[in-house]
């Protein structure tokens, strides 16, 4: 009896823990950044209230860096697309937190009562817009462009980086020809599923850092 | 054709010189002009016909190649041209690379021509004066951005074929020096092939150039057509030499997925003052990374590093790496009981040693190999796995402090274990013991595991970097270290007799040796709750209670013992998927606390302080990293670096890897490291050094003298 059972225990923690490297390896196998924990921060939104991305655990978050004189940002935001995005998805629980990184003196800084005028004029629906003009979120990130998308799920994980859509332009006329990738990532979390496009290029201008 | 163009072409010429403009004037726009210009003074039917987009950014401006970088946007020209015409792709001349702190882009930002080839059909029997209109879009930048775009036009006769071209005298030179720019066809005999390593933002895009012959010293750079290739930031790293072409390694960019079918590009080769581009269209081959340390900018580096004498310098020191790996806390004791059985089987069966040696390093051997095999293949396949990383999964952290408990429980005589796999009693007398032996070496590798990421992760992410068969190599000699101590016993029996006699003290030594493994699972449950947090802890707490429950009535006979154990096993296995344990804490990367000097790394925070000229030491360490919290107690935390440190207004800066952290990682591999530790000092803000992996205090107030 005890002869048959003892190797058991062993052989199956031994399965175990090789599973859990293969595991750990097939999760690692995706793209660097995809997958892994997003980076936790603590940021000052533009009512100088401190948010931090612990604080949305259990939510979809998006990270959209932005830049009100950039004209690519501009060219999401002329004709309502980003605000549209942002109604859509706040109003399905999604934690939207825009992100002004351009340092003091530079083309799109914001301090808080810029920021919130510009919201207006705009007629944005952020849930939040986070102050950054020192970079450190901005280098946090390597966000390099804006407008420059994140994705983090409700476990923190990273779940997509990169562009707004597939057409690289500032003309608002493209949008409706580009593949929409943040929408349908969005959509595939929502609904529970794998996000297919996790990984996109970015297009835009520069973040303006110091 | 009408009889009025064949017979008078230069009245033609005349009337369309005079009646319309050979070119609008060049639109001003915005830090822009543009302007549509022609090569020649007509079009010619079927011959070959070359227009032009002149774009001339302000001083300070630059507009965009086909593929502008991190941030940008190439130009685009849309045309809008009788029926019959039709316009070819742009043909860009090569880039110029522009660095603003960490953003990259390709562009121009002198007056440039990009060309558009036209075709006229021949035998053109249309009208006999063509108005071209095109589109241009443009993104000009200099801190910021401003998209410009003009509608151009220019209107040419048509001559018929074999007329003589009359070229334009104000674009002839612009013409060719554009011409000189646009990068060739390669020759045919160029064999041009590329690989990638790893995964995006950390591994690296190798290419390949063989046939071709470029002078030693000039520099050589590669643009790729597609922008989420490569790491636009990171350095090119250039070997050129006669015998083994031309070699170019850079960091994957961060938004890379998969390896195209084909890469296509243009080498740009500077000799003196001539430069000269190539078209290349790269397929995939076995091509090997250039070492980071290669890296020197853009410029090019002559040679190859020596790679035989380094090489066998390497394995010297995995096979010592893996010789010391059986004094390590978590492996010693299992060994231990390996050397007990070995000495109660000295008395038995003293021939079957070498056959049980030889098993035994078999299964160190292919366990080592099978895993390191594994990792190759996955990061052949494009993924980013380092050695190490393994302590950065929760999961395998939690099995390990149950394997760990389990074999210590067994050991104080809790529960007797395996006969075979443990390899304790008669088990090596038995038939099965030489699989009894082979199940030892699996066993080993697996409990070494904890103990080689901390100690040789450094050497093994090295070994990773390296080309499949050297990587292999390195894992196989550190397991052959590992395997040596029972190997030499097996084949050198009167080595056997330095072992102490048997005796009633191998119970004892027994259950004394259980307790460094406690000790193992004491640290294993720290880490994991430094990865995950409290709660992960205690999740795998309840586990390890279960467990022991579970082996407590391991020998009690009964159904309703067989079902508790089970069911205590199960949910001690169960636990291993609650999300307090799958769930990484993403807690700040912040400094330990003990001590108000230390700040936490960050890339920006280093640039800050280098440019007020301070020293800068860097830290880059984890909780699970043993050489790291070593190096904290032996050298760092002492009174001669801490008063060294003050001294000079070194500023201290760590960085935390005990959870995984791009930024981190990035870091790492830009010296190709994939594992902590790694100190860097910047003596009052200069160029980073490097220091040693095992710091004593002298060597780092040394490194702070200005070398």
């Amino acid at each position: 009896m005890r002869t048959q059972h003892k190797p058991v225990v062993l052989s199956g923690l031994l399965i175990a823990l090789l599973g859990a490297i293969l595991g750990g390896a097939a999760q690692a196998a995706d793209a660097s950044r995809i997958g892994r924990p997003a980076p936790e921060f603590s940021a000052v939104d533009s009512h100088g209230k401190t948010v931090s991305l612990s604080d949305y655990r259990g939510k979809l978050v998006v990270l959209e860096w932005t830049n009100d004189g950039c004209p690519f940002v501009q060219h999401y935001y002329k004709q309502g697309n980003m605000q549209a995005l942002q109604k859509e998805y706040t109003g399905k629980g999604v934690v939207w937190l825009s992100v002004i990184s351009s340092a003091p003196g530079t083309q799109g800084y914001a301090d808080g009562a810029r920021a919130d005028r510009l919201t207006k004029l705009r007629g944005a629906a952020p849930s939040a817009v986070l102050l950054d003009p020192s970079g450190k979120l901005g280098h946090l990130y390597d966000a390099k462009t804006t407008p420059d998308m994140f994705i983090v799920d409700g476990y923190g994980k990273l779940i997509y980086a990169g562009g707004i859509d597939s057409l690289p332009s500032t003309d608002p006329a493209d949008i409706g020809r580009a593949s929409p990738y943040v929408k349908t990532a969005l959509d595939e979390a929502l609904a529970g599923k794998a996000v297919s496009k996790p990984l996109t290029s970015p297009y835009g201008c520069s973040v303006k850092y110091e | 054709m009408r009889p009025f163009r064949s017979c008078f072409p230069a009245l033609g010429l005349l009337l369309a010189a005079l009646t319309l403009p050979g070119h609008a004037a060049p639109v001003q726009a915005e830090h822009v002009e543009a302007e549509l210009i022609a090569e020649n003074l007509s079009l010619a039917a079927g011959g070959d016909n070359w227009v032009a987009l002149r774009i001339a950014p302000e001083d300070g401006w630059h507009v965009y190649w086909r593929n502008p970088g991190d941030s940008g946007l190439a130009t685009t020209l849309t045309w809008n041209l009788p029926a019959g015409i039709s316009a070819g792709d742009i043909q860009w001349p090569y880039p110029h690379r522009s660095a603003l702190g960490d953003i990259v882009n390709y562009g121009y930002s002198k007056e440039t021509l990009m060309l558009v080839p036209l075709t006229v059909p021949a035998g053109w029997s249309g009208s006999a004066t063509l108005p071209l209109q095109v589109k241009a879009k443009w993104l000009v930048c200099k801190d910021i951005c401003i998209p410009g775009s003009a509608d151009l036009s220019l209107t040419l006769p048509v001559t018929a074929a074999g007329t003589p071209e009359q070229a334009d005298p104000r674009w002839r030179d612009a013409f060719g020096a554009a011409r000189a720019q646009l990068p060739q066809p390669a020759p045919a005999d160029w064999k041009v092939q590329f690989a990638t390593h790893g995964g995006a933002g950390e591994g690296d895009f190798s290419l390949a150039v063989k046939g071709a012959q470029f002078s030693a010293g000039g520099a050589i750079e590669f643009f790729p057509y597609t922008s989420d290739l490569l790491k636009h930031s990171a350095p090119q790293r250039v070997s050129n030499n006669a015998e083994r072409g031309l070699r170019i390694s850079q960091t994957l960019g961060d938004y890379f997925v998969k390896a195209p079918a084909q890469v296509d590009g243009a080498l740009v080769v500077h000799d003196g003052d001539t430069v000269k581009a190539w078209e290349i269209h790269a397929q995939p081959g076995a091509v090997e990374a250039l070492p980071k340390s290669t890296a020197s900018g853009a410029s090019s580096v002559a040679g190859e590093p020596a790679a035989p004498l380094s090489l066998a310098l390497v394995l010297l020191s995995a096979l010592l790496g893996g010789l010391i790996l059986n004094l390590m806390p978590c492996v010693f004791p299992v060994l231990s009981i390996k050397a007990i059985s070995l000495i109660e089987a000295r008395a038995k069966v003293a021939r079957r040693q070498r056959g049980h040696a030889l098993a035994y390093t078999f299964g160190v051997l292919a366990t080592f190999g099978g895993l390191a095999g594994l990792l190759l293949a996955l990061r052949g396949g494009g993924s980013a796995v380092g050695w190490g990383f393994q302590l950065q999964q929760p999961v395998f952290v939690a099995v390990l402090a149950y394997l760990f408990f389990a074999m210590g429980l067994s050991m104080s005589g809790v529960v007797q274990f395996g006969t075979r796999l443990m390899g304790v009693g008669q088990g090596l007398a038995a038939d099965s013991g030489y699989r009894g032996s082979f199940f030892t070496g699996v066993l080993a590798v697996a409990v070494a595991s904890p103990c080689t990421a901390p100690f040789m992760g450094t050497a093994l992410g090295y070994a990773l970097g390296q080309p499949t068969a050297v990587a292999m190599l390195v894992f196989l000699a550190l397991g052959l270290g590992l395997a040596l101590p029972f190997l030499l016993i097996g084949f050198f029996p009167q080595l056997g007799k330095l072992l102490p006699r048997p005796g009633a003290w191998m119970e004892t030594f027994k259950q004394v040796m259980a307790f460094p493994l406690y000790l193992s699972v004491v640290w294993l449950l720290w880490v994991l709750g430094g990865i995950t947090d409290r709660s992960g802890m205690a999740v795998a707490l309840l586990g390890l209670t279960l467990l022991a429950f579970a082996l407590w009535l391991w020998n009690r006979p009964g159904r309703v013992a067989l079902l508790l154990k089970i069911a205590a096993l199960l949910a001690a296995l169960g636990l291993l998927t609650s999300p307090q344990i799958r769930t990484v804490s993403s807690g700040e990367a912040n400094a330990k606390p003990g001590s108000a000097a230390i700040e936490p790394w960050s890339e920006q925070r280093v640039g800050e302080l280098r440019s007020q000229g301070r020293t800068v030491f860097v830290d880059l360490t984890a909780d699970w990293c043993i050489t790291c919290k070593v190096n904290e107690h032996v050298a760092l935390d002492t009174d001669t670096v801490r008063k060294a440190f003050a001294d000079q207004q070194v500023a201290w800066l760590q960085g935390d890897w005990t959870r995984a952290d791009p930024a981190i990682t990035q870091l790492l591999s830009r010296y190709g490291r994939s594992g902590v530790p790694l100190y860097l000092v910047y003596v009052k803000g200069g160029e980073p050094k490097v220091l040693p992996q095992l710091l004593t205090p002298s060597i780092v107030v040394d490194s702070l003298k200005p070398s």
